[in-house]
């Protein structure tokens, strides 16, 4: 398994989860689904060992991550690329420099291999052409490109990714799903994916896990949860229906 | 009634360990960088002196104006104060001797710890801050990345060495003020000044001011560096980060200033002993 999530529970004053149980096996794609505020990025956070759960564990890449300290868990996060919502890139860095970085830590490769790996991975999320600009001169979308392609120059076993599509128009999200897929293809990492954009992802993951009132409340493979009628979910889509029906009549 | 009589008490208490407790944490924090520092990447190492250069430049070399500027002015002040005071009643001779303690021992580490404290403290507090607003050491962790390593070390030991460098200019600045007091003020030619300079210049006051310039750069390093780290993910806690990081370094450097004061000039040690 490339992540495993048992019954993890987790308590602070802004945020609650229970029991959350979800395993994601290698070169799989899971998506969390779930409104705003409801705890999605935090089971990132949890999954990455940036907090602590209350009860329960975190194992990456079959490796206990709770509990781990020091050198020994800066070896298992190096297994896994983070992407976060707004990119989090080191502003006092160009493109290139930000990809290099997680190299300059990790790995076995020698200058001119990190120098090449930095350039394929550039390329594979087409900022090639904007490598010399500063994080600080980068869109949204753009940051986002950049950090996607930090987030697999270690060639990671797992990636993680926060909202890919958030504050995206939908140009540039249908782009990024295009990309993750690109991706996925070609380096076989497990995807875990976190997103309120029920529509967009529902359709390619091979497992969807619903979190709604600090829990997940339904857990499988897309068409499992889609007949699940699952109360969120279910809301989503009426709400979507309402809205397509509205925009009909307008027109 | 008796929590209401305790209360005070407890505040009082908690007040007074206060200090220790932040000693504590800023000596474990420059132990857990240090420690950082052993047992990276060549690539990684380069990185990060190429960063810390980079302090150097945007702590050091921008403060140098202000430092020059000041110690000029402080040496010209006490050099005017010193010769109206004493040179109708001791001589030229103690003149000088009585300037070299004043600038070296006090006036320089001081003020340099305090333009420092302001100019370049607040810039290294404020950008670790920032990092940490924007997400960007949560970032260096998930790369498993210290951010002890890559975003602390270069910033303290950047502003670590620019704060000896720039005592040392604070020191040349404050001279040539001197010396423009004493031509001003008793016609003495540059050679004639700095000759009766460096002969009122001893060892133990050179050790003195270089023992206090490092420990003041230390303790301004590592409160700036200590502040800014404590920013988590709110932009909000910037400014109270460099406000905490600014007083937080005065306070410091004045307590350890004062502590240098009691043990090399009062002789601490003989006030213990007659307590016995």
């Amino acid at each position: 398994m490339s992540l495993e999530l048992r019954h993890v529970f987790f308590d602070a004053p802004t945020r609650s989860l229970r029991d959350l149980s979800l395993a994601v096996a290698a070169g799989e794609i899971c998506v969390v689904l779930g409104p705003n505020g409801s705890g999605k990025s935090t089971v990132l956070r949890l999954c990455i060992g940036l907090v602590e759960p209350l009860r329960g564990e975190v194992r990456l890449c079959g490796e206990a991550l709770t509990g781990s300290r020091g050198a020994a868990r800066e070896a298992l996060r190096r297994q896994v690329g983070y992407v976060f919502q707004e990119g989090a890139l080191l502003e006092g860095l160009t493109a290139r420099e930000n990809v290099a970085l997680p190299l300059a830590y990790g790995g076995r490769l020698g200058a001119a291999d990190r120098r090449a790996r930095v350039e394929e991975c550039l390329r594979l999320v087409g900022m090639e052409g904007a490598a010399e600009r500063y994080a600080s001169a980068l869109s949204l979308g753009e940051r986002k490109r950049v950090s996607m392609a930090r987030a697999i120059a270690g060639r990671p076993r797992l990636l993680l990714l926060d909202d890919p599509t958030a504050g995206l128009d939908s140009l540039q999200s249908a782009e990024t799903v295009a990309l993750i897929r690109t991706i996925r293809r070609e380096t076989g990492a497990a995807f875990l994916i976190v997103s309120n954009d029920a529509t967009r992802f529902l359709r390619w993951a091979n497992r969807v896990a619903i979190l709604h009132g600090g829990a997940f409340t339904s857990v499988g493979e897309p068409h499992e949860v889609m007949n699940s009628s699952d109360p969120w979910l279910t809301e989503v889509f009426d709400k979507l229906a309402r809205a397509e029906s509205r925009e009909e009549g307008i027109a | 009634m008796l929590a209401a009589l305790t209360r005070p008490v407890g505040l009082l208490g908690r007040a007074a360990i206060a200090p220790f407790a932040g000693a504590t944490a800023i000596a474990s924090l420059v132990g857990a960088t240090a420690t950082a520092a052993f047992g990276q990447r060549p690539a990684s190492q380069a990185l990060v002196i190429r960063e810390t250069f980079r302090q150097v430049r945007a702590t050091g070399i921008a403060t140098l104006p202000s430092i020059l500027q000041m110690g000029f002015l402080v040496g010209l002040i006490a050099a005017a104060q010193v010769i109206s005071l004493l040179a109708g009643f001791t001589g030229t001779n103690r003149v000088w001797g009585i300037l070299v303690l004043l600038i070296f021992r006090e006036v320089a580490p001081l003020m340099t710890a305090i333009i420092v404290a302001g100019r370049a403290g607040t810039v290294v507090a404020a950008d670790l801050a920032n990092m940490g607003a924007s997400e960007e050491l949560e970032a260096l962790e998930t790369m498993g990345i210290s951010p002890l390593h890559y975003a602390a070390l270069p910033r303290m030991v950047g502003l670590f060495l620019a704060t000896n460098a720039l005592s040392f200019y604070f020191v040349v600045a404050a001279l040539a003020g001197a010396a423009l007091a004493s031509r001003i003020a008793l016609s003495l030619s540059l050679g004639n000044f700095l000759e009766s300079i460096l002969r009122s210049v001893e060892t133990r006051d050179l050790a003195i001011f270089m023992a206090k310039a490092a420990t003041f750069a230390l303790l301004i390093s590592a409160v700036a560096v200590r502040q800014g780290l404590a920013v988590k993910r709110s932009r909000r806690e910037v400014p109270l980060a460099v406000s905490r990081a600014t007083f937080q370094s005065l306070a410091v450097c004045l307590i350890a200033n004062t502590l240098f004061s009691l043990l090399v000039y009062l002789r601490l040690g003989h006030i213990f002993y007659l307590f016995k």
